[in-house]
């Protein structure tokens, strides 16, 4: 239909309409027998006859009137025989506030009812009764006082306090506050907070419109959002991807729906500095733009507050405004104490750094034990927690060896082995090390000391922090661990679970520390039962060899800090000196593959996985060792079982449902991928691995919304930058925003890291020739290559010139691209670039160093590398013509490749052969996956460019 | 409490909304906080209404849609909205933009699932077991905007949005009576698709 029809029907429909109905079939009669277009003439029988059916259609609907605004309560009601309905009083987001007779205690309440509307929606009632039990357990002059709980005809209600007066947000509305007025109000939101956080409870969603002010009195209401803290474990309130709280007012971390009592603090001065200024908000710092400005920028803030404010008062604000919550001040108490002092602590330190220290470490000493005490005084008010519960994390502090001995350097893999082979409870990824210091702005080079651990698993939501020393007294060793528990009062936290063994000599020392490891389990809650299913010598989880062992972390430490080289050196030492360490092995397949040295490192892959089955391992380490190496050689449905084993014997490990997720993705499960990468990063806290994948996966999905940026935001804040940017351009990219795709790849391109800016230039290549401009990609790809040999990145080098060598064979410089693919398969041990050099020498005729270049591909590895075997023999066969051979190796190769992957090569020769109708629905396909592709790297540059062509093309013959 | 006089966020006064509208149409986003307080009850509302055949262990809830909303509208640009009624237009809009874009998720999910013929007023509420038939009415309305985008509109703002005749000839610039027209011809038409 065209609009010109669409009018003229219209016309003609309201001809008949306006008639009664009776004479309607007439009118309709005569219309149809003028109408010439045939077209209209039937659709104005169907759309009069649907007026008429469909007279009722829609009809519910009209204004608002949908949404029926009949009050919960009215007046003059009688509830539980003892609260008489007043007036109704206010109504918020979904509950209805009534002012009340309580005819028991004899005076005027409030009477906060859900709303009829959200009566069914158990999460509403859930948030509703926290409330209550959260609120009951705070009686504060400044905090609004909670009475019962109770239930109306289904709908539940609570009775609280009646209150007077008028919301800050009002009262501000007028105008700024007057200093004395304001001074007193913030002292009284201090006090209120300070009772609300002893008894455990942070409130999550202060603003001005929850606080209230009756007579001289400020009250802070509606804990609705409020929970205990540290306990997001069993939480789940709040559903996946919804943030709680209101974003003028939230706290940076609250974004990735992290909060502690400090979050408080930061909404709190937010409201503070608010109240002082004048006019509400000319900063622009509202609206989730806003609460994103604040969590990634820092504010200048300091330029918002007036000078006439009393120092202690700007610092104290300052402080609390502290992008990272660890910058802040812990407690409310520590505010308070910085409101209350004469001078400005931080002004006195610099100004005595200059001249006399020992004063300043006086004043430190002082104020350390200040503090001391009123953390005792706050912990002490909460209970001390019984053993932990299942599912719970273990931090491990990296170990103290004071022995001088380097050879127990190693302490502390041994100690998480044996802690991890629990199924009860998990070990802190130590991976994650560095992703959390990035978070809280720290150097992720330096160790960190005993309070920052403390700080790290209070960030981390940990509730068991072991740390553990290894001493040497005589000939003998003493093997000591601490357990601190974080949440409970520094008296107790470190009482009972402590354990001290004695070892006679280094061999000794293995089962000291298994000693030790039993005695926390158990104390921690574990059964005899479940313990005796994990415990396995810790000799055999990980070496008899201490230096073996040493030699394990030491490559650790150098490949976390980019040694990679020195990683290998160290772990071909550590399997030398124990030829049965399968975690070395592991670990060198793992560090050599990355290092385009694929057959080595498969040769140590599968050492390793000998050793894992033959040996003792503990079930935790077999299950990482057997999925890892299946998932390294793409053998992805042998990786599913494994992983899903992984994840039922350990439910509480994220590392198996991120990497089931990956997995998933990998075989075109895409949903079911993105269902556990989402669990992952709801139930467990965010890593880089981990939001990637999810990431990658809602690409896959084309679900490019909010849920996507939501991510990118995380990632901002714990990936390296580098990486963050690739992401946001390749998200660019497939939103079709090619001039930002670009602007992130060529950001990357310059940064220091030079395996991102590799990876962003090849990026940049591939899009360039996504869209035709094939000799933009020829050149950013040709810089790339000289760079990389700069850089030493051959394997990365050899991927470009293949990709360089596939575009220079479309522009029809065959001699080019024979070099470059020859050179590329020579210096390549990557299996993607052998294969694509393979097919190019083959197609351009080069059959020879086709042919002894796929002689150096490993055989039988397992499913995807006999692909790509079948894949090399049907380019050679089709180079010789033999089409219909090689396209029966290709089907063969494309039921083993993934799903995904784009399979231009059967498109290619199908045509060659003359099925160009077959070949044109795998050029569709190809064209249709652009979503799909970038789970997978290994693409020819320009393959959905040169799918459109030909597309277009065989629709011109 | 609170005492009527001095409810705050709750109570809106008069013409509250569209000045707060034009604030942020200002450019000051402070007032989109405010706004958000005094809509949410109406975005809840809608949300829930939205949502209303859904069981309760259903994947989508109501606050997931209302912060949808929130995040939509004043992520980025401030809403081109200078009424109450056209901003709760703009909001079913992006509710039901969102549900459609869950719904294909979910179609995605059942592959091969038939789906059953079911009343088609059903159909209008989201219901994600029955994705098929939820996209169907966008899928119409996505045709209709074809040949017809003001009628199209016209019942993406009465129906989904509950702006009522009025407000509607006051955004778009049209009598009331050709609303009234335009909206007996859409919904003649939208029962007609999805009736077969």
């Amino acid at each position: 239909m065209t609009p010109e029809q669409w009018e003229t029907l219209q016309g003609f429909f309201e001809e008949v309409i306006q008639k009664p109905l009776e004479e309607r079939p007439e009118v309709l009669s005569r219309l149809e027998s003028e109408i010439q277009d045939p077209a209209i003439r039937m659709e104005l029988r169907r759309l009069v006859e649907h007026a008429e059916v469909g007279a009722e259609f829609l009809r519910p609907v009209a204004g608002l009137g949908l949404f029926p605004d009949r009050p919960a309560l009215q007046q003059g009601d009688l509830i539980a025989d003892r609260f008489k309905i007043l007036r109704p009083i206010g109504k918020g987001g979904m509950a209805e506030v009534f002012e009340a007779y309580d005819s028991k205690l004899g005076e005027r309440v409030a009477i906060k009812i859900i709303a009829p509307e959200f009566a069914r929606d158990p999460s509403l009632l859930e948030r509703f009764q926290q409330e209550v039990q959260i609120a009951r357990r705070i009686t504060h002059p400044n905090i609004c006082r909670i009475h019962d709980l109770g239930e109306h005809h289904g709908l539940p209600y609570l009775s609280m306090e009646f209150l007077e007066g008028e919301t800050l947000s009002k009262v501000l509305e007028r105008g700024p506050l007057p200093l004395e007025l304001w001074n007193d109000l913030a002292h009284q939101l201090l006090q209120g907070l300070r009772a609300a956080h002893a008894a455990g409870v942070v409130h999550r969603d202060l603003k001005p419109s929850n606080l209230i002010l009756t007579g001289s009195r400020l009250v802070i209401l509606d804990f609705g959002l409020a929970r205990p803290i540290l306990t997001s474990e069993d939480g789940g309130l709040t559903r996946p991807g919804t943030l709680v709280g209101t974003l003028d007012w939230m706290a940076p971390e609250q974004l990735l729906e992290e909060y502690d009592e400090r979050s408080d603090l930061y909404s709190a001065a937010l409201i503070l500095v608010r109240a002082l200024k004048q006019g509400s908000d000319t900063t622009g710092i509202g609206g989730l733009a806003g609460a994103v400005r604040r969590a990634t920028t820092d504010t200048e803030f300091r330029a918002q507050i007036p000078k006439s404010l009393p120092a202690p008062w700007r610092y104290a604000l300052l402080s609390c405004l502290e992008r990272d919550p660890k910058q802040r001040p812990r407690s409310v108490e520590e505010v308070q104490k910085l409101v209350q002092a004469q001078h400005v602590l931080p002004l006195q330190l610099r100004h005595f750094a200059g001249s006399n220290w020992r004063s300043v470490a006086i004043v430190l000493v002082v104020l350390a034990l200040f503090l001391a005490s009123l953390r005792t005084l706050w912990y002490s008010r909460q209970k001390q927690p019984e053993g932990l519960k299942p599912g719970s994390v273990i931090m491990i502090a990296f170990a103290d060896n004071t022995t001088q001995d380097s050879r127990f350097d190693g302490l502390t893999a041994v100690l998480r082995e044996d802690f991890g082979q629990s199924a009860r409870f998990n070990v802190w990824d130590q991976r994650r090390f560095r992703e959390v210091a990035r978070a809280m702005r720290r150097d992720p080079t330096v160790r960190p000391e005993g309070k920052q651990w403390r700080e790290i698993a209070v960030r981390e939501g940990v509730p068991l922090l072991v740390y553990s020393t290894l001493s040497r007294v005589g000939d003998s060793y003493v093997f000591s661990v601490r357990c601190e528990q974080i949440g409970a009062s520094p008296e107790t936290a470190f009482q009972k679970w402590d354990d001290t063994e004695t070892a006679s000599g280094p061999q000794d020392v293995f089962e000291a520390i298994h000693r030790a490891t039993m005695h926390v389990r158990e104390l921690a809650g574990e059964n005899a039962a479940e313990i005796s299913a994990n415990n396995r010598l810790l000799q055999d989880i990980t070496s008899s060899s201490w230096e073996a062992i040493g030699l394990y972390s030491e490559a650790q430490r150098s490949y976390a800090q980019g040694h990679a080289d020195d990683a290998v050196s160290s772990l071909r030492r550590a399997v030398d000196r124990d030829p049965q360490f399968a975690m070395g092995f592991m670990r060198l397949g793992d560090i050599l593959d990355s290092q385009n040295k694929v057959k080595e490192g498969l040769e140590n892959w599968q050492k390793a996985i000998e050793l894992a089955r033959a040996q003792h391992l503990s079930e935790h380490e077999r299950l990482n060792i057997e999925s890892r190496y299946a998932l390294e050689i793409k053998d992805f449905s042998k990786a599913e079982p494994v992983l899903r084993d992984w994840i039922g014997k350990f439910p509480n490990d994220p590392i198996p449902v991120q990497l089931l997720a990956w997995c998933l993705m990998q075989m075109g499960r895409y949903t079911e991928g993105v269902r556990f990468a989402q669990e992952a990063q709801d139930r467990f806290p965010h890593t880089e691995f981990g939001t990637t994948v999810l990431i990658r996966g809602l690409a896959a999905l084309n679900e490019l919304g909010d849920a996507v940026d939501k991510q990118l935001t995380i990632l901002d804040i714990i990936a390296r930058k580098p990486l963050a940017q690739e992401f946001h351009g390749t998200v660019a990219a497939l939103r079709g925003n090619y001039p930002a795709a670009a602007g992130f790849f060529r950001e990357v391109m310059l940064s220091d890291d030079t395996t991102e800016a590799s990876r962003a230039t090849a990026q940049l290549a591939n899009l360039e020739a996504d869209q035709g401009k094939i000799d933009e990609a020829r050149k950013l790809l040709r810089d790339g290559i000289l760079k990389d040999q700069q850089t030493g990145n051959a394997g990365f080098a050899s991927q470009k010139a293949v990709a360089l060598a596939y575009l220079e064979g479309i522009r029809g410089n065959h001699t080019e691209a024979i070099a470059l693919a020859a050179d590329a398969g020579s210096m390549s041990q990557y299996p993607w670039v052998i294969v694509q050099a393979v097919s190019i020498l083959a197609r351009y005729g080069s059959l020879e160093k086709a042919n002894r270049l796929m002689n150096r591909f490993p055989a039988g590895v397992g499913p995807r590398y006999d692909a790509d075997l079948f894949r090399m023999r049907g380019e050679i066969l089709a180079a010789k013509r033999n089409y219909k051979q090689a396209i029966d190796l290709f089907e063969k190769a494309s039921n083993l490749d993934r799903p995904q992957q784009p399979k231009e090569y059967l498109a290619r020769v199908m045509d060659l052969a003359g099925d160009h109708g077959g070949a044109r629905l795998k050029y569709q396909q190809i064209v249709a996956t652009s979503f799909l592709t970038w789970i997978t790297d290994d693409e020819w540059p320009a393959t959905r460019f040169l799918a459109r062509e030909n597309l277009k093309n065989s629709r011109g013959e | 409490m609170l005492s009527s006089d001095s409810a705050g966020a709750m109570i809106t006064t008069p013409g509250e909304v569209s000045l707060l509208l034009e604030r942020i149409l200002g450019g000051d986003r402070s007032a989109e906080g405010r706004l958000f307080d005094i809509l949410y009850g109406d975005l809840r509302r809608m949300a829930a209404y939205q949502l209303r055949k859904e069981r309760s262990d259903h994947t989508l809830q109501p606050t997931a849609l209302v912060n949808e909303v929130y995040v939509k509208i004043f992520g980025q640009n401030p809403p081109e909205a200078r009424s109450r009624g056209h901003f709760m237009a703009l909001a079913a809009q992006v509710m039901r933009r969102f549900l459609v874009d869950h719904a294909r998720t979910k179609k995605a999910d059942k592959r091969g699932h038939h789906p059953q013929m079911v009343p088609i007023e059903n159909a209008l509420i989201y219901d994600e077991r029955r994705s098929d038939e939820f996209l169907a009415v966008h899928d119409a309305l996505e045709r209709l905007r074809e040949w017809a985008p003001r009628q199209s509109q016209i019942v993406e703002m009465r129906y989904f949005g509950g702006m009522s005749e009025e407000e509607i000839g006051d955004y778009l610039k049209i009598s009331s009576r050709t609303v009234k027209r335009d909206w007996a011809m859409a919904r003649a038409w939208l029962h007609a698709e999805l009736s077969v």
